[in-house]
């Protein structure tokens, strides 16, 4: 049997790279992937749990169905609103989004 | 009703206790029927008026439930107690207060969707609601999404405006991050527990604490910690709040320093204290048994109020903008608001509630004649309040209500909201903490004081024009008034009201599940 | 049950090599066809859990909806193709060093824990099946609020990326 840590090993270092990515990206788009892959590690984790967990059972599934379709709405909405902002300023690159720094 | 035909289990349930969150959802989806199908030209404000409508009937329902006792449905999936009729209390009042603003200030130019931003308040509302009375992890999640979702788009509805884009941008990164981050704490707590019912969680991790996983405890309290940190914009997360502050429209920056951050207290209380109820630290030298929420983690959390006040209060000082001032204060407060949970005494929801009405009739109020301020100047700086005496004298008289009450100084609620949670800390002999809280609200005074000295002591260069106040703008600031004076002058009638109508320790209680007779 | 080694040894490599290939490559449509291969590596390893409807949703929103919809969101803001140098080194470094920390903290708490040695076997019922009706019954609540969501989320992206032809 593969070891439940092994899946967890997987998701945290998947979790740590969305997190770097997120973090010093400059790229919008590529921002938002990365927290995508936040959530996905974190689907891992859950699945993972459905089986391996102490007290295993279905509802990690669920609970990873729900983390889904909250991720995918998400990066809709933030890609409407990078599609908005770059009308208006024709850029996607986050450090130049700084107008509010005094 | 014949419970066990068509529906199945569903039908054996009592839907009514749902009211509240029934009326808010039928509302807002019928308002964006309304909206799609009335005629271009006319002006949106009445579905703004249907919405306020909608609150206030959910207002009605849910204050019809005080004092009941705890009820369920579906296993905790959504559960009626006194926590969730005070906190959804807390958001509807703070929601009616957003809609009279945004009818009194909101402008066609600004905001071209008018439609879409009543019921996207709505939408709003609705997950906050479900933050606050459900007692499941899945149910809690999806409701601080929804909230998180509609406030997004809240932020970034002034198309035309580049602040407003670029700030609503940056809080939906910071935002999915640390909903990515609280998700990856629920989950090893799920694997823990095999659960996401609260209680179920409670009565396992006691044991599961004893039987080598107190490190992934830990480590799943500080990942929930840190994500839901952002929501109440308390320390290791504050970064977005001038930001968002500043670029989002007023109303909607009244919205999320008051109603969303109180749902996000509303989420940390609920999922802490319930699940962390059981787990009891027993030290393995002299077999002294602690509980883990209470005397290990309370530290940490007196830390991030602290860190949280001091941040907050010094940043708050050289800012110019009026909104990046507030954000600031909202900061500190999220601190002073951490400390009853840090110190945690038996009064613990009576402080918090106490300090959160007054916050939100004083922050209410300041935003809405903020609201007018800056629209008759063009511009959210603090020296748009200059003359604001000789050219509107009752509204530099309630500002400076307002302010006082922020600000914690006698004869307004504030004083004794902070009042009690100081308290509270020295009875609990947490004397840094109940320092560092006397010594930054000394440091807040400063700033506070320098809005009010904007308003008495200089004068306008634009002039003495008077400023004329829309009358759902008047009666919000009446409200606020009376609220924050009465609760500042009889301290004791409010929280003996809260004391004896909300029971909160009914919180820990396993509900019954209502059932259709 | 060695063959379930070698599979998860595969997948787990492929999905982490397609993350870190999306860090370092510098064309952003690289960046997104990398992390397709991540995401359809995690459905493999969902089915390798024996969750065979979240690795199929997972296969149709995450490679089928959302790296497509991040596809055109790259064509329609086209602006530079190429991911310029990042952030200051130095705050690079600093945020690296913060991640590290935290990736030896949890690492060290998940390698310590004593997790349990055996496994549900899902093979015998129906996943599918039993998902749906966990979800109709049990879960109806967050379901119904999901989909709150997902309509707040449609409106929200048509009122955001619509370009509006009348100007006042």
């Amino acid at each position: 049997m593969i070891p439940a840590s092994s899946y967890l090993l997987v998701a945290l270092i998947l979790f740590c790279v969305g997190l770097y990515g997120a973090l010093t990206k400059r790229h919008a788009i590529i921002v938002l992937l990365s927290i995508e892959l936040m959530f996905n590690a974190v689907n891992i984790n859950l699945v993972a749990f459905a089986k391996y967990g102490l007290f295993a059972n279905m509802t990690g599934q669920i609970f990873s169905l729900f983390s889904i379709t909250v991720a995918a709405a998400e990066a809709a909405v933030g890609l409407a609103i990078l599609i908005s902002l770059y009308r208006n300023r024709s850029t996607v690159h986050v450090d130049e989004m700084d107008l509010m720094k005094r | 009703m014949n419970g066990d035909s068509k529906w199945g289990v569903l039908g054996q349930y009592d839907w009514s206790i749902m009211a509240p969150e029934l009326t808010i959802l039928v509302f807002a989806t019928l308002l964006s029927i309304i909206d799609l199908l009335l005629p271009k030209k006319t002006d949106r404000r009445i579905i703004g008026v249907l919405g306020l409508i909608g609150v206030i009937i959910s207002l009605i329902f849910t204050l019809s439930n005080t004092g009941t006792q705890p009820a369920s449905i579906l296993a905790d999936m959504y559960r009626l107690d006194s926590f969730a009729v005070a906190f959804k209390a807390i958001f509807l009042t703070g929601v009616a207060f957003a809609f009279l603003m945004s009818l009194g200030t909101l402008d066609k130019k600004d905001v071209h969707y008018q439609g879409e931003f009543y019921y996207l308040l709505l939408t709003a509302l609705l997950g906050a609601m479900f933050m606050a009375s459900s007692a499941d992890l899945i149910t809690l999640f999806i409701g601080l999404e929804l909230l998180s979702l509609s406030s997004f788009i809240l932020v970034g509805i002034r198309k035309k405006h580049i602040q407003s884009n670029e700030s609503a941008f940056k809080y939906v990164v910071i935002g999915s991050i640390s909903a990515a981050v609280t998700l990856y704490g629920m989950s090893f707590i799920y694997g823990l527990t095999g659960t996401t019912n609260l209680y179920l969680i409670a009565e396992r991790l006691g044991n599961v604490y004893q039987g080598g996983f107190s490190y992934i405890v830990y480590l799943a309290f500080f990942l929930m910690f840190v994500g839901l940190s952002f929501k109440i914009s308390a320390v290791p997360n504050q970064t977005w709040a001038p930001d968002v502050y500043q670029g989002a429209p007023t109303p909607v920056t009244a919205f999320l320093s008051v109603v969303s951050k109180a749902a996000g207290f509303a989420i940390i209380l609920r999922i802490f204290i319930i699940m962390l109820s059981n787990v009891i630290d027993i030290d393995p030298t002299t077999g002294e048994m602690k509980s883990l929420l209470v005397d290990n983690l309370g530290l940490y959390i007196g830390i991030v109020a602290a860190a949280s006040m001091i941040i907050g209060n010094t940043m708050a000082l050289r800012q110019v903008n009026m909104k990046r001032m507030m954000a600031y204060s909202g900061i500190a407060q999220a601190g002073y608001l951490l400390v009853p949970f840090a110190t945690f005494t038996v009064l613990l929801f009576e402080q918090t509630l106490f300090y959160l009405i007054a916050y939100l009739f004083a922050n209410m109020g300041i935003f809405a004649i903020m609201a007018l301020v800056s629209k008759d100047q063009g511009h959210d700086e603090i020296r748009g309040f200059a003359g604001l005496f000789q050219r509107a004298p009752l509204l530099a008289i309630s500002m400076t209500i307002f302010l006082l009450s922020l600000a914690g100084i006698p004869v307004t609620a504030g004083f004794f909201g902070k009042f009690y949670i100081f308290l509270s800390s020295v009875a609990r002999q947490n004397y840094w903490l109940a320092g560092i809280m006397m010594a930054t609200s000394v440091v807040s005074y400063v700033y506070y004081f320098g809005v009010m000295k904007q308003m008495f002591m200089r004068t306008n260069p634009n002039g003495v024009n008077k400023i004329k106040v829309p009358p759902c703008i008047g009666i919000a600031l009446v409200v606020a008034v009376v609220v924050t004076l009465f609760a500042g002058i009889f301290p004791s009638q409010v929280i003996d009201y809260l004391h004896n109508n909300f029971l909160f320790e009914n919180m820990m209680q396993v509900a019954e599940q209502v059932v259709m007779k | 049950m060695s063959g379930q080694y070698i599979a998860f040894f595969i997948l787990s490599l492929l999905t982490i090599s397609g993350a870190i290939f999306m860090i370092s490559f510098n064309r952003v449509i690289h960046m997104v066809v990398a992390l397709a291969f991540t995401f359809l590596s995690i459905a493999g390893l969902f089915i390798l859990l024996e969750a065979e409807f979240v690795g199929l949703t997972q296969i149709m929103v995450y490679s089928g909806g959302v790296s497509v919809l991040m596809l055109f969101g790259i064509m329609l803001t086209q602006h530079s193709k190429v991911e310029r140098s990042e952030q200051k080194p130095a705050l690079r470094i600093f945020t690296f060093a913060g991640i590290l920390a935290f990736f030896v903290a949890v690492f060290y708490g998940i390698q310590k824990t004593p997790w349990s040695q055996e496994a549900v076997d899902y093979s015998t019922q129906n996943n599918v099946k039993e998902i749906g009706v966990q979800l109709y019954n049990n879960y109806v609540i967050p379901f119904e609020l999901v989909s709150v969501l997902l309509l707040v989320a449609l409106i929200g992206g048509i009122i955001m990326a619509k370009k509006e032809a009348d100007d006042e």
